[in-house]
């Protein structure tokens, strides 16, 4: 990666994810490349779920920040190839989304936890205890599950697997 | 390429964009007011992957009309008989019996409709549906198990959804009827006709159907009514009037 790449990288990593503020697009994998073609920067971007409402602000906001840092004409690609999965999110990402009260996702397919909801073993992101089952697979967005705690009786979302 | 081909294709994908998207509008209008909170969640949840997938095709389609239409204006500029989704995306949410039967019916098939694409050689369409797969799959899922909860629960949800199935009936033969697009994309990229999908889309509804304590016929295509026609319901023109009512008030508006 030459010096140019670099600093571009740079400047994604002050894209914010709109929900979860503090966690950056690259922290999420959402970005698959980025490069100088002939003036203009292209950005690779892998869409995380289809029907993210997100998804547009993400790359407007791609766009605005890389304005912001000198450089005039951006270009925004969509990409499925590789598909966007949970595996692309950065170790930083997962301690910062358990600091929000939110649980990594865990390798435990959806359907796993549906039939499963008793043997989620998802750790409670406040009390650390395995003893957590899912209440729903569908949360506050469409990438999050609702769970809860039976040792701190709090309820807590999930970042749903997804590969 | 000709021009007719490019059309073909993009009524082609249509076809499918414009059944979700119009799904996707009439589960959202349960948001606010669904029989549980967990329910009106996830039903809302379900019509923003639909109106993604739709999202995703409608863009896909507008590269073949000439000069290209962004999803936007697909979506919010044409009238009812420019549309070509299923019918049965049209019909009303009644009760949620009718909203969850029409949720397995459709959400089998656009699940059957999308295996069939991401295993073809049309290279776009086969990575949307890849992606649109991971998400269908919770949609069966979750028909599936309300289908059985509704079906097998009390004598009255048992009756609404013999009811929802009855008055889907005249609708069902209409998903499988092979249009001219269905044959020049089969030869050409290997896309499975409509018609193929119905054996395994007939299997699973009766498996569902007959655990959950409910009657199920084959639809006939003698009483039916179809797209192919390309007449909607008197439905499709509200709806549209709904969805569209913004974009028309104020042409041209950006936020």
């Amino acid at each position: 990666m030459n010096d140019e790449e670099k600093k571009l990288w740079e400047v994604l990593e002050l894209v914010e994810d709109p929900e979860l503020p503090g966690i950056s697009i690259v922290e999420l994998g959402l970005i698959d490349g980025v490069f100088l073609q002939g003036g203009t920067v292209e950005v690779n971007f892998l869409p995380s779920y289809s029907g993210c409402p997100a998804l547009q602000l993400i790359q407007d906001s791609i766009i605005s920040v890389l304005k912001n840092h000198g450089y005039e004409k951006v270009l925004v690609n969509k990409i499925f190839e590789p598909g966007w999965s949970t595996d692309r999110i950065s170790d930083s990402a997962r301690i910062k989304l358990k600091e929000m009260g939110i649980a990594a996702p865990c390798g435990l397919l959806s359907e796993q936890l549906i039939q499963f909801p008793q043997k989620a073993k998802v750790p409670c992101p406040r009390c650390e205890s395995l003893d957590t089952e899912c209440k729903s697979n569908f949360g506050s967005t469409a990438c999050k599950a609702l769970f809860f705690c039976r040792n701190c009786l709090e309820p807590f979302e999930y970042f749903k697997t997804l590969n | 390429m000709s021009e007719q081909l490019e059309l073909n294709k993009a009524r082609y994908i249509l076809r499918v964009a414009d059944t979700e998207l119009i799904l996707g509008h009439r589960l959202s209008e349960l948001c606010g007011h669904g029989p549980i909170l967990e329910e009106d969640i996830a039903v809302a949840n379900l019509a923003l992957d639909c109106l993604g997938h739709a999202n995703f095709l409608l863009e896909l389609a507008g590269r073949f009309y000439s000069p290209a239409l962004s999803a936007d204006n697909l979506a919010y500029e044409r009238l009812a008989n420019q549309y070509f989704n299923v019918l049965l995306a049209e019909l009303p949410n009644e009760d949620f019996a009718h909203l969850i039967l029409k949720q397995l019916y459709l959400s089998i098939f656009l699940q059957l409709r999308y295996f069939s694409w991401a295993s073809s050689s049309w290279k776009e369409l086969a990575q949307i549906s890849k992606k649109a797969l991971t998400e269908v799959k919770y949609h069966v899922m979750h028909s599936k198990e309300w289908v059985l909860r509704l079906g097998d629960g009390t004598e009255e949800s048992n009756q609404r959804m013999q009811q929802a199935i009855v008055n889907f009936e005249p609708y069902v033969a209409d998903l499988f009827v092979d249009h001219a697009e269905d044959c020049i994309f089969k030869k050409q990229f290997n896309c499975a006709l409509s018609s193929e999908l119905i054996s395994d889309w007939s299997k699973q509804v009766e498996d569902c159907l007959s655990s959950a304590k409910l009657s199920f016929s084959e639809p006939n295509s003698n009483y039916s009514y179809s797209s192919i026609t390309g007449k909607h319901t008197e439905y499709l023109d509200y709806i549209l009037a709904d969805m569209q009512f913004l974009t028309r008030r104020y042409p041209g508006l950006s936020w």
